[in-house]
């Protein structure tokens, strides 16, 4: 046993660097994949769960008052195991590698598809459109380049917050379904399904096809991590400002979890390489990422202990919490600068930009 | 045997990287407690076992600290009545303890440890790591002027951490946010943060202010306009004690980069960006980099400019950081051209007409090295930009000022500290290496816009690390070693040549040609010390021909030593040599030029060296006081002097066809190495193309040494020499057996007879 282990031991030290490069690399790809796997698959499933319900409209003449008094418990059901699939698709599925499709040339345009991408009327070059056109199967324009395929028309449909993607229900059929007062357009669900479903084969090829470099996982770091800090504006921004839907609170937590989850998987790629150059400075760097999750899980524990005694944050404690970030981030920045110095690696574009 | 163990125990104990690790999570974990613990006063719910984990946080630190000054700045009782002002005192004292442990370390003789405090220090917004990680990874780590340099770089930072964290609380308390707990931890971190340990302000050569920061009278509501003005005196009184790094020199320097940086920022913009897409992502990073690197400057010369332009600052400094930021954002958004051009005129109006800054202002000559980077930089930039567009020649030819700007003032600088990176640096300009071509060969090979791409990066990359390695100073020691190296190097080539002319030349009858070669090499020493001089001043403007005017000089040392090559052979071989000479040469050289071409062998064959000495030498006079490399050429020449009388005497001693022989194969291997630095040489002006080699890798000094470089040209040229030797030899042997029939034996020992003898 102990010429078994001590073997493996030889083996793992004579494997080097190089090797552990190579394993990190692989190992953000492979997570990558398995990730949008998931992504796909909840992608398809949206599609069969679209076209069923699509199917219970149709059959009551496209009446939502009748099809809910015909069909009221099958069609809330299909309409969970739809927010299921969302939720599937976006805070367990994409959320979880954002910050490396977001981060990375070659992948970031499913990125502005799914999940970033602005109107057209607020689009600038570093807020680019989302290129969404949706139609109905007779070619009435669903979305025109309005937003992106998951918070403005996905989760605006199935949640209700756009009116225009909901058809509300007479007291008659709201009762037969306890109370709930609309239902989404099954011609949304069906087109947004039908692109999603699409987009995310494509979303999955293309990160089959993708080679991970160094490079490129340093840019994903430069520029994904301040991205953070954001998060406790909108924070502040839904517990005092005008717009009470700017945090919500267990979507954004979920969504900074995965973003600073997936760079530090990315960082995990870059450390072996910059640990046999400079340790200290991998050290540091690897603790910071640690850092910032539990950071995120901190915040996350103040913020429901105070919403479970109906009590709310201050803006103070929200400006330091905001301040915490940005020092780290700050913090963060020139090291990650410096490393690629160390490395020779050539920092690219932000990936929107290029 | 127990004390064995023991010993054994504490020496692992004290290599183990784990001690290391701990250091740097017992810092982290007290760092994540005074944060945690900041919130839970805020929200009013302090507990007091987080408390006491506060306490016993710091005293792991404590624990970790080696430094006496580092255990005097250590908090083991924060009391719980007095926790927010403890803790704010506390995050700053921490920033201070790392830098006194990182120049502990640095003074031992540890890098790696010192870069294990320096990586926990907290870095403002803007910052730069990069150049105290360089110094940290030379090997002439405990020089008292890397600590200075490390000191500074701390303190640099946290004046500027100082101002930024002033200016937060200002607004906090402004939008009435602040509490009692949080002004009493905000003052205190930000008073802690501006008053700096003694030994750090003394390691950075630095006044220890004498006066005390006191707080400020700050009474609830904090946001009323009697708190706000107290607060901005409080702010003034800190800003006084805040040292000051900058030399008048240092703000001379600072604001000409400044306006320098404005300059470019639209050209760089204009080359990497049309009709709103980013068409060379390299020259838009500089455009984004040059705004960032003025954002910082402004920033550093803030705390001048308000003492000596009070009123400008009042008025237009914050214009001015506002107008930069919006530059930063138009750069990021790729916004018209129009657009970054105007806002960048605003940027320089502000700079020229309120602050009277000009890039146009002349510089001291021992501070060029910024600007010339920056120069250096721009014609990179533009060469890039012209090989984009086709233009082949312009891009080359815009390399090749991008070279000359940077050998001449950065190369020759980088060389005596870190002969690898100046190396490195060069070879990026010009072949690259095996994986990474430089930029000539990428020209040369008109390769894809990538690739061209990687390769200006790169030699971007390696200038950078050039001038952060040239913040710090030279010692006098190395100063001298260099000039003892470079003279020694260039002087030995000198005698071996002059050994071997000498010696060809041995007897009574040739004591006149003797003459006349020592006298040529007495006057290239005397020519060496006019162009010496004429170098300060004269060659000076000339100086971007530097190389050019080297690569002349070469090519006629090179046909000198072909003359002295086959004079050789000649005088192996011949018969009655003396008379062939004078034949040969009355077939050659016009007879009463013959005294000029024997003039002119010893006057090249020194002057070379003397040439290139003389350009090495002057760089290093850039760098400090004169006496180091008198020092260094004094003992060169003694060397030198002593080597040459060896050689003469060894070669008096020497058999005299055996003496021929040694010094031949001396002169033929000279003679490659010159055709192979020319070759270089050519090269580096553009006179020759250059196609690397990629799979041959060829160390450094073979270069240095033997003028062996890894491409095609350099490769081949040399060889040709030799094949000429070669003939020459042959053509001469079977010419002399064809005119001397007398057999081989008779004729050599007719011709190891000196003709005086």
């Amino acid at each position: 046993m102990k010429r078994i282990l001590a073997g493996l031991a030889l083996a793992a030290m004579s494997a080097g660097p190089a090797h552990a490069e190579t394993t990190g690399l692989q190992a953000v790809k492979s997570f990558l994949v398995a990730q949008v796997v998931k992504v796909d698959a909840a992608a398809h499933d949206y599609e069969a769960n679209a076209a069923a319900y699509q199917k219970m409209i149709d059959a009551a003449g496209g009446d939502y008052n009748q099809a809910a008094l015909a069909n009221g418990s099958a069609l809330t059901s299909l309409v969970a195991r739809m927010q299921g699939d969302y939720l599937n698709l976006h805070m367990n599925g994409y959320e979880t590698v954002e910050g490396i499709a977001a981060g990375v040339k070659d992948l970031v345009e499913f990125d502005i598809y799914f999940d970033s991408g602005v109107p057209l009327s607020q689009a600038s070059t570093d807020n680019p459109a989302a290129p969404v056109t949706l139609k109905t199967p007779d070619g009435r324009v669903i979305i025109d380049r309005n937003g992106n395929l998951f918070h403005y028309v996905i989760e605006a449909c199935l949640y209700g917050a756009e009116r225009k993607f909901v058809k509300p229900l007479n007291a008659g059929a709201s009762a037969k379904l306890h109370g709930i007062g609309a239902l989404p357009r099954a011609d949304v669900l069906s087109a947004s399904a039908k692109d999603c479903a699409r987009e995310a084969d494509k979303f999955l090829a293309a990160s089959k096809r993708w080679q991970p470099t160094l490079d490129q996982c340093v840019g994903a770091l430069v520029w994904m991590t301040p991205t953070f800090n954001g998060y406790f504006n909108d924070l502040e921004e839904s517990l005092y400002g005008d717009n009470p839907f700017a945090y919500i609170s267990e979507s954004r937590v979920k969504d900074m979890r995965g973003i600073m989850g997936s760079l530090r998987l990315v960082y995990n790629a870059i450390d072996p390489t910059l640990r046999k150059k400079d340790p200290a400075l991998a050290g540091q760097l690897k603790s910071e990422y640690e850092k910032i999750m539990a950071f995120i899980d901190e915040s996350d524990r103040r913020d429901q202990k105070m919403r479970a005694a109906h009590r709310k944050l201050s803006k103070l404690e929200i400006e330091e919490m905001g301040n915490q970030a940005k020092t780290m981030s700050d913090q963060l920045a020139p090291q990650l600068k410096q490393a690629a110095a160390i490395l020779g690696l050539k920092l690219p574009p932000k990936p929107i930009l290029v | 045997m127990k004390r064995i163990f023991l010993c054994l125990a504490a020496a692992a104990l004290a290599v183990c990287p784990r001690a290391k690790a701990d250091m740097a999570d017992d810092f982290h974990l007290l760092q994540q407690k005074l944060d945690s613990a900041l919130l839970d006063i805020y929200e009013g719910d302090l507990d007091p076992a987080a408390v006491r984990q506060l306490n016993a946080a710091w005293r792991a630190i404590d624990a970790d600290a080696g430094d006496g000054a580092s255990h005097a700045l250590a908090v083991t009782d924060i009391p719980l009545d007095d926790a927010a002002a403890r803790i704010g005192e506390s995050r700053s004292l921490l920033q201070h303890l790392a830098a006194l442990e990182m120049l502990r370390e640095q003074r031992a003789g540890h890098p790696a440890e010192a870069q294990g405090w320096r990586v926990l220090i907290t870095l403002p917004k803007f910052a730069n790591a990069d150049d105290g990680g360089i110094l940290l990874q030379q090997q002439e780590v405990r020089q008292p002027d890397v600590t200075e340099a490390l000191a500074k770089e701390y303190i640099g930072w946290q004046a500027t951490r100082t101002r930024q964290l002033m200016d937060r609380f200002q607004r906090i308390a402004a939008r009435g946010d602040a509490n009692a707990a949080c002004v009493r931890a905000n003052l205190s971190e930000i008073r802690t943060l501006a008053r700096f340990p003694a030994p750090l302000l003394q390691a950075a050569g630095l006044a220890v202010p004498q006066k005390e920061i006191p707080l400020p009278a700050l009474n609830a509501p904090y946001d009323s306009p009697e708190a706000g003005a107290a607060l901005a005196a409080w702010r003034e009184s800190v800003e006084a004690t805040l040292p000051n790094l900058l030399s008048t020199a240092d703000v001379d320097r600072l604001e000409r980069l400044l306006a320098r940086f404005v300059e470019l920022i639209p050209k760089e913009y204009r080359n990497g960006v049309q009709e709103g897409k980013i068409i060379i992502p390299l020259e838009h990073g500089e455009a984004v980099q040059f705004t960032q690197q003025a954002q910082g400057l402004v920033n550093e010369l803030g705390p001048v400019w308000r003492r000596d332009h009070h009123d400008a600052y009042e008025k237009f400094h914050a214009e001015l950081a506002e107008k930069l930021a919006s530059l930063e954002k138009r750069i990021g958004r790729i916004e018209p051209q129009n657009a970054v051009e105007a806002n960048t005129r605003e940027v320089a109006a502000i700079l020229e007409g309120r602050f009277g800054l000009s890039a146009r202002r002349a510089g001291a000559k021992g501070q060029v090295v910024e600007e010339t980077a920056l120069e250096v930089r721009s014609a990179l930039m533009n060469s890039l930009a012209a090989a984009r567009a086709g233009h082949w020649r312009e891009a080359e030819s815009l390399r090749l000022d991008a070279y000359t700007s940077f050998d001449s003032e950065i190369e020759a600088r980088v060389l005596p500290r870190n002969p690898d990176l100046g190396r490195k640096t060069e070879r990026a300009f010009l072949d690259g290496d095996q994986n990474e071509p430089g930029i000539k060969a990428l020209l040369d090979s008109r390769a894809t816009m990538e690739e061209l791409s990687a390769g200006y990066q790169r030699a971007l990359q390696s200038l950078e690390q050039s001038v952060s390695l040239l913040r710090v100073s030279i010692s006098p020691a190395t100063v001298s070693f260099t000039a003892f190296t470079i003279v020694s190097r260039e002087g030995l080539e000198a005698v071996v040549v002059l050994a071997a002319l000498l010696a060809g030349l041995r007897g009574g009858s040739h004591q006149a040609s003797r003459r006349w070669v020592g006298s040529g090499a007495w006057l290239a020493l005397a020519a060496t010390g006019v162009t010496f001089w004429l170098s300060k001043t004269l060659i000076q403007s000339l100086a971007r021909y530097g190389e050019k005017l080297e690569a002349v000089v070469s090519i006629l040392a090179v046909i000198i030593l072909f003359m002295v090559t086959n004079w050789f052979f000649h005088k192996i071989y011949w018969v009655g040599w003396n008379a062939k000479l004078r034949s040969l040469s009355k077939a050659d050289v016009p007879a009463r030029l013959e005294w000029l071409a024997l003039l002119g062998v010893g006057f090249l064959t020194v002057y070379r060296e003397g040439f290139e000495t003389t350009l090495f030498l002057q760089s290093l006079l850039l760098e400090g006081s004169s006496w180091p490399v008198v020092i260094g050429v004094s003992a060169a020449a003694l060397f030198i002097g002593l080597l040459g009388l060896a050689i003469f005497r060894f070669g008096a001693k020497l058999p005299y066809r055996k003496l021929l022989v040694v010094t031949g194969l001396l002169v033929v291997s000279i003679m490659v190495t010159f055709v192979g630095s020319t070759v270089r040489l050519f090269q580096t002006v553009a006179w020759l193309p250059i196609h690397p080699v990629a799979w041959l890798h060829i160390p450094a000094w073979a270069g240095q040494w033997f003028g062996l470089y890894p491409s095609v040209e350099g490769l081949l040229l040399p060889p040709l020499a030799l094949v000429y030797v070669g003939g020459a030899w042959l053509w001469v042997r079977f010419h002399s057996v064809r005119v001397e029939p007398p057999p081989l034996k008779q004729r050599r020992e007719k011709s190891l007879q000196p003709a005086a003898a």
